[in-house]
């Protein structure tokens, strides 16, 4: 695919530093998707933030996949007009009474249309969860540029 | 031994691929030949059924009905769900090994 500009781009992207933050304090699980759907918004990629945690919330009830101290909600919800994934190093949230605390935070929204161009991408990002060299890349890393890098990496295989 | 793995879940987008990637990863390191069906929100590629036929064990992980799920009429099935698969993979190979040999 040829891509115009930068603006086209940032469009095209699922993994932007925008949606990357690397100190996150959350009093709980809602709190924390509550300020990673915010910065969806922030970036122009979703309208209603209420809207977004709330479908999470519904998804989230049913079980939230967790591994390795990492969770990922995630949700089809219509908050949202592209996939966006948000990823945050946080202080410890509890997703699950029978697992870890987890310190870092995937949240994957997929808009509610069908026929999604970035469900290979995101598909391929779950596959990685199961990867520990990928894990502990992302758990490691301390800059949004190489972490940008890192989930780039992540969709192709 | 040779295992063919149908994964689901209600997005589509998460568990669906951890699970398999999990059993894909427990069966390899186990020594079988696994053959992984992901019925995730971009659709699937049904495993054709030469291939289930050949197959000593079929896995199930899913929170939502399998697709065409007939294709797998008369197969020994292990039945469990993602979020079992993504915790304890090596479990459910075992079980699958157990079932085979039954």
């Amino acid at each position: 695919m040829k891509i115009a500009n930068y603006w086209e781009w940032i469009n095209m992207s699922v993994f932007i530093e925008e949606l990357i933050d690397l100190e996150l304090v959350a009093r709980d699980k809602v709190d924390a998707i509550t300020q990673m759907a915010q910065l969806v918004v922030n970036a122009g990629r979703g309208t209603d933030t209420l809207k977004i945690v709330e479908d999470v919330l519904a998804r989230d009830a049913m079980g939230t996949p967790q591994i390795d101290g990492i969770a990922i909600p995630h949700a089809r919800t219509k908050g949202v007009s592209k996939s966006s994934v948000v990823v945050a190093r946080t202080n410890g949230v509890s997703f699950d009474a029978d697992e870890d605390l987890a310190e870092i935070l995937f949240l994957i929204l997929v808009p509610d249309l069908a026929g999604d161009e970035h469900i290979e991408i995101l598909s391929g990002l779950a596959r990685r969860m199961m990867d520990p060299e990928f894990t502990s890349a992302i758990r490691n890393e301390r800059d949004k540029k190489s972490m940008v890098r890192i989930l780039e990496k992540s969709g192709k295989e | 031994m040779k295992i063919v793995v149908v994964t689901s879940c209600a997005t589509g987008i998460a568990h669906t691929f951890m699970a398999a990637s999990a059993l894909e990863r427990a069966g390899k390191a186990a020594g079988h030949e696994m053959i992984i069906e992901t019925q995730g929100a971009g659709g699937y590629k049904p495993t054709p059924p030469d291939v289930i036929a050949s197959a000593d064990v079929v896995i199930w992980a899913n929170d939502i009905r399998i697709r065409d799920s007939h294709r797998f009429d008369g197969c020994k099935i292990v039945k469990s769900i993602p979020k079992k698969a993504i915790k304890e993979p090596q479990t459910l190979i075992a079980e699958a090994e157990a079932l085979a040999k039954s």
